[in-house]
């Protein structure tokens, strides 16, 4: 198992649409088929969108539980708005696929 | 050639007081009252940056309808406090006339040129020109100004997503005596409960918006979409900035606002017809924290 930096703006131009989050998607599943830990680097970016966010992180949660995905997935050079962004993405999607297999 | 349907612009202009321009304007099958229609300016008194928002997004509305749009206002506006003035400032008259009416004419410190931006354009005008205003005029750096860039991204996103159009008509104001940025922004695509009332028919245009601000609640209109672009907004301006934000869209109305710390949503169901989606969204200066050039902050699940 290795740790792979991915710099988000080595392959987007900006962290702005679903579009620009499918690439940096792609990147990630790619290394985490390998058994790979990821670290997303967000150098020179000063804020994330949800519309990116949704599609670069969350999608992960189709195919990844959530644990696997704390354990493989780090993220570097972000800030507070960055951080509460993924972060409050990913509380609110996982407590609602709780609620849907509770109910 | 017959004649133009001629249309006073009220005597005061703001999104309180457009549904009767409005209805002069559309008709009941929602398609233009006529093929050429004047717009009289003579009367105004005041408008607001949020009138001049929707005056621009009902002229592209009636010109994307092949609906010829001509002016009529006073030959001698005078005065930097006269409407024709402040309209001619913000680059009203040079979009939909060709030309400023008085060649001195120019951008106020206080406001932002009237834009009508393309999706394709609107990263890079957000990350350019909007930040660099709203930086420069309140001397804030971009790190304190954040959370608001990223819910215009959002709304962008969303016309994008939703719309079924690309363009937004964007105007802002800082107001010093009252420490307050007044944003507006609107599309003329086919408007929120238009979406919303296709999974939930039975909602008014109003319960339709209340609806969309809440997180998760999502028409699906992209396989991606997840509602979270409005309700975003509606956390960073009401909940942590005490500002408002209003959204007229079809029929409805929502208002948000923060009462003593209570985020308050009002909704309520007009007559008359909005094409498209408006947004007001009233910052308060005041409760902007000043953040110095950032830090990184460690990422902790």
């Amino acid at each position: 198992m290795v740790n792979v930096n991915i710099n988000v703006l080595d392959h987007i131009n900006q962290c702005y649409s679903n579009n620009d989050g499918q690439i940096i998607l792609n990147l990630i599943k790619k290394e985490f088929a390998k058994g790979n830990v990821v670290s997303v680097a967000f150098k020179d970016v000063s804020g994330v969108n949800s519309s990116f966010v949704n599609t670069a992180f969350i999608e992960l949660l189709d195919s990844y539980d959530f644990d696997f995905i704390k354990t493989h997935l780090q993220f570097k050079n972000s800030n507070r708005q960055i951080n509460s962004m993924i972060k409050s993405r990913f509380d609110f999607e996982v407590k609602r696929s709780k609620q849907l297999v509770t109910n | 050639m017959s004649e133009p349907l001629v249309v006073m612009v009220p005597y005061q202009f703001s999104r309180q007081t457009m549904y009767p321009l409005l209805d002069n304007v559309i008709d009941r099958d929602l398609n233009p009252k006529a093929s050429h229609i004047t717009f009289d300016f003579n009367q105004l008194s005041f408008i607001e940056p949020t009138g001049i928002t929707i005056l621009s997004n009902l002229f592209e509305w009636l010109i994307k309808r092949q609906t010829r749009v001509t002016l009529s206002y006073p030959s001698q506006a005078t005065g930097r406090n006269h409407p024709i003035t402040f309209l001619d400032d913000s680059g009203f008259f040079k979009r939909y006339l060709g030309q400023k009416i008085n060649p001195l004419a120019c951008v106020r410190d206080t406001t932002m040129p009237l834009e009508k931006v393309t999706y394709e354009r609107s990263f890079q005008w957000l990350n350019n020109d909007f930040v660099s205003w709203l930086t420069n005029t309140l001397d804030m750096t971009t790190e304190s100004i954040i959370d608001f860039k990223i819910c215009l991204e959002e709304l962008f996103n969303n016309i994008k997503d939703h719309a079924k159009e690309d363009t937004g008509c964007i105007f802002s104001q800082y107001y010093p005596r009252n420490n307050e940025v007044k944003i507006s922004i609107s599309d003329f695509g086919v408007g929120i409960p238009h979406n919303v009332k296709s999974q939930h028919p039975t909602f008014s245009d109003a319960e339709a918006l209340l609806n969309a601000i809440q997180e998760g609640f999502s028409t699906q209109s992209t396989p991606r979409n997840r509602g979270v672009g409005l309700h975003t907004l509606v956390k960073n301006v009401v909940e942590h900035n005490q500002g408002c934000v209003y959204i007229h869209s079809n029929n409805g109305i929502l208002s948000c606002m923060n009462v003593n710390n209570v985020p308050t949503f009002i909704d309520q169901v007009s007559s008359s017809f909005y094409p498209g989606t408006l947004i007001e969204i009233v910052l308060k200066v005041d409760n902007i924290e000043y953040i110095p050039i950032e830090e990184e902050e460690t990422y902790t699940w």
